[in-house]
């Protein structure tokens, strides 16, 4: 199930960038949510606009090369932000016919506690390896933050470049939500361990799709 | 910034088979959907076969009689080897990773109920036969079999496991592979729903080619003479019993009206379309013959019945390797030849009309749920409905007053309602059993030509209602001409013969489907045109530096100045990427993030429109 899920959404994860003179730097993960050309992503990546882009994965070669050189961006701009929970929904600026599965939103509500997940994303993108990896974990928990953002913990500790790709449930393979980051309890808390306690989480947190899709429905006039 | 309220999009119903864009406006009774060289090949050769039948039909009879028999005697043990080759291979496939494949794609919903897609299985793929030789193959095999001595309790033991042997996995795995090879093919790889789709693996665009077509004529043709000549033997044994109910008497002229409303009742079934037509007569027909079943098994022996139930399970799966793959090699004998390969054989010239069937109805199951449902299930209602009439039929002779056996040898049809003499309440059994006959015909009738209708419209799963109109009435009347003219028979074991042919052509199919399979990529998934602006751009070196949180990185906080990782690498350009503002609102104290996120009312987004409108 996961190799399918995995070969379903590996031509949705796309890297977003930003335009700086004559380069391209990698600002993090995104993905397609739509067949009109719109993308999520988190907002703190994509917070100032201006000269950003994506970059399709390259499934051309089996074994691709470690990093990109040179690459053709796809300009998007960011139609909506929220910021508080900390998604955004990019939209490509050429129409492109794009074909993807109808629905690609789940439901981060119904999945049970350990049901297999997956996340995708470029974790070393700004390392300058530009290779989209698919790994799997489990549905950890769910959690409301003390501001009220509901997300969803899984056992995987991701890299800074994962965040903003799509964790997606195996239950139907649908995206149940946009990776955050590492699972901190200190930063959470915002407390002090004492000392000689480590509290290094190997937890993950996605924000709920659900923030995601409200954005998207706004976009469409739904 | 004020908002819309924000609504769910209403889920849209999943696509089914029939509801592709090519879909031509199939309530239109004047339009017309064919594949030219398919349909007027098959009308052609059909009508053209059936009337060299009538005036020819003592040779014609006998050529195909000595085929069949030379058939059966030369490559008896290939027909036996292919049919457990498939078992195998279907069995594998439902333990494989490709059970979990969706067919239609990882979105598609099935179209019908549990409940009516088993009805539908079970109606097309036994249909008839099984009313009748329910009864009557345990007595033959219990009279007269080389594997017991005859009319012992022995014999009784041997013939329902030879009978379950017959009826029991080996033809639903064929149809099986038949089916979900066509189902793959077309739903998740959008070919036609055509047997020529199942070889696009191998041939590749030559499908749609001489090959592909001569491949669709043949199934067309070995269809329609399948289902013609059952409908017209068939109705010969209904005639037969309500002659022993009624009294009324045998004859052509009872018969042709026999056919003309089973293929009435049949067409209409056929232009209502699957689910308000098929699918409720198909339910019906579970029902009745359900009824059927439970009058039986309460006022026949019940304990004998349930006691034989699993034993003959035991008995069938104990002996499954012995008896699948004798051949009668040390007897030399030919008592295999004529039953099992015979058997074989017919399952197999059946194959395409299941298979395309189940193919039609199974949108939207998982290969593993596909096997489960057309292997499994319908095998075990099968053997049911074995043990319940074969059981019967065999405690009558063992224990009871005896004549079934005999009567068997001289009239297949009566042996049923002579059973349901030995019971109270016989003549509503013997109306009951009439009428589950009678929807049994119809179900075998109408998908037999709902499949020709969409092989000859060239894999159009929901053809138009003027072609489904002529196949229908062809078939009722080809029926009828070889009632009346002669050659029932002779056509029916042309259809048989075709099993050698597809028997080759069923490995092949398997190797395909094999192939299909292990290139296949789940769902749709996602592609985009490559974008070429004339423009790219160097990457650069940009890893970000979060701040730091009691010793701790900050996974959403704000970014200091990027440094270079590791180790230094002063001839890539770096730039400051990322954590640009910190999200307040994500972790924190509620109070610092008042105010903040978007609720039902969507405040907190910042919409990004400026210019937008402006720019196009």
């Amino acid at each position: 199930m996961l190799e399918a899920i995995a070969q379903r959404f590996q031509g949705s994860c796309m890297m977003v960038m930003r335009r700086q003179g004559n380069e391209a730097a990698f600002l993090g993960s995104s993905f397609l949510v739509h067949s009109e050309g719109y993308l999520l992503t988190t907002a703190r990546a994509v917070a100032d606009d201006g000269d950003l882009f994506v970059v399709p994965p390259d499934w051309t070669q089996t074994f691709p090369a470690v990093t990109r050189e040179e690459v053709a961006p796809v300009p998007v701009e960011v139609v909506a932000r929220d910021v508080p929970h900390d998604v955004a929904l990019l939209k490509l600026v050429p129409e492109l016919d794009i074909n993807m599965p109808e629905e690609v939103m789940g439901s981060a509500e119904s999945d049970p506690r350990g049901t297999a997940l997956m996340s995708l994303g470029v974790p070393f993108g700004y390392y300058r390896i530009h290779t989209v990896i698919a790994a799997q974990s489990i549905l950890a928990g769910r959690i409301t933050s003390r501001p009220g953002t509901r997300l969803i913990i899984f056992d995987r500790r991701v890299q800074f470049g994962d965040i903003g790709g799509p964790l997606v449930s195996s239950s139907g393979a649908k995206v149940i939500g946009v990776v955050g980051g590492v699972f901190d309890p200190v930063e959470l808390e915002g407390l002090s361990p004492p000392e000689g306690v480590s509290l290094q989480s190997n937890l993950s947190f996605a924000m709920d799709i659900e923030y995601g899709a409200a954005l998207l429905r706004q976009a469409l006039g739904e | 910034m004020d908002q819309q309220p924000i609504e769910m999009k209403p889920k849209r119903e999943p696509e089914g088979p029939g509801d592709g864009p090519d879909k031509p406006d199939s309530e239109s009774w004047l339009a017309v959907d064919i594949h030219p060289w398919v349909f007027f090949t098959s009308a052609a050769l059909i009508i053209g076969s059936v009337a060299l039948t009538i005036l020819f039909q003592a040779r014609v009879g006998d050529l195909f009689e000595l085929i069949q028999g030379a058939v059966a005697t030369g490559a008896g043990w290939f027909f036996v080897m292919t049919m457990n080759i498939i078992l195998v291979f279907i069995l594998v496939m439902m333990v494989s990773r490709h059970g979990d494949i969706r067919l239609g794609g990882s979105d598609a919903k099935p179209e019908f109920s549990k409940l009516g897609w088993f009805a539908m299985l079970f109606s097309a793929g036994m249909g008839i036969g099984l009313l009748f030789y329910s009864v009557a193959e345990p007595m033959f095999h219990f009279s007269s079999s080389p594997l017991a001595e005859p009319g012992s309790l022995q014999a009784a033991r041997k013939a329902m496991d030879v009978t379950f042997l017959h009826w029991g996995l080996h033809p639903w795995a064929i149809y099986t592979m038949v089916g979900l090879a066509l189902a793959f093919f077309s739903f998740n790889k959008g070919l036609p729903l055509s047997i020529r789709s199942v070889f696009y693996p191998v041939l590749g665009e030559r499908i749609h080619g001489p090959i592909g077509n001569a491949v669709d004529i043949l199934a067309t043709v070995a269809t329609l003479f399948g289902v013609a000549t059952s409908l017209g033997l068939g109705v010969q044994q209904v005639n037969a019993g309500l002659d022993h109910l009624f009294g009324i008497g045998q004859s052509p002229g009872i018969q042709v009206i026999l056919i003309a409303g089973i293929t009435a009742l049949a067409t209409w079934s056929v232009l209502a379309g699957l689910s308000s037509g098929i699918r409720r007569l198909s339910e019906i027909n579970l029902v009745l013959a359900s009824l059927l079943c439970l009058f039986v098994l309460v006022l026949g022996p019940t304990i004998f019945i349930l006691n034989a139930f699993g034993e003959n399970l035991g008995h069938y799966l104990q002996y499954l390797p012995q008896l699948s793959t004798w051949n009668e090699t040390y007897e030399a004998g030919s008592w295999q030849q004529s039953w099992t390969v015979f058997y074989w054989g017919w399952w197999i010239a059946w194959s395409p009309f299941v298979g395309m069937f189940i193919a039609r109805v199974s949108y939207g199951r998982t290969i593993r749920e596909f096997i489960l449902g057309v292997l499994l299930v319908p095998t075990l209602i099968t053997f049911a409905w074995l043990t319940i009439f074969g059981n019967s039929a065999l405690h009558v002779e063992l224990l009871g007053g005896g004549g079934i056996a005999r009567a068997v040898q001289e009239n297949i049809p009566v042996a049923l309602f002579l059973l349901l003499e030995n019971y109270p309440l016989s003549q509503i059994t013997s109306l009951l059993t009439v009428l589950v006959i009678v929807t049994f015909f119809v179900t075998s009738s109408d998908s037999g030509s709902m499949v020709i209708d969409i092989i000859t419209a060239g894999g159009n799963p929901d053809p138009p209602k003027l072609q489904r109109l002529f196949w229908a009435l062809l078939e009722g009347a080809v029926a009828a001409a070889l009632l009346v003219g002669g050659g029932l028979v002779a056509l029916q074991t042309a259809a048989i013969t075709t099993g050698l042919p597809f028997a080759l052509v069923l490995l092949f199919m398997m190797y395909s489907l094999r192939k299909g399979l292990a290139t296949y990529t789940e769902g749709p998934g996602f592609s985009m045109p490559p974008y070429d602006h004339g423009r790219v751009f160097r990457t650069a070196l940009s890893h970000p530096e979060p701040e730091m949180v009691h010793g701790h990185i900050s996974w959403v906080g704000k970014a200091k100045k990027a440094r270079s990782p590791g180790r230094p690498q002063p001839q890539e350009p770096r730039h400051r990427t990322g954590f640009a503002t910190r999200v307040a609102g994500l972790f924190g104290s509620k109070k610092k993030a008042a105010g903040g996120g978007p609720d039902a009312s969507g405040r907190g987004v910042e919409q990004q429109n400026s210019g937008r409108e402006e720019d196009k």
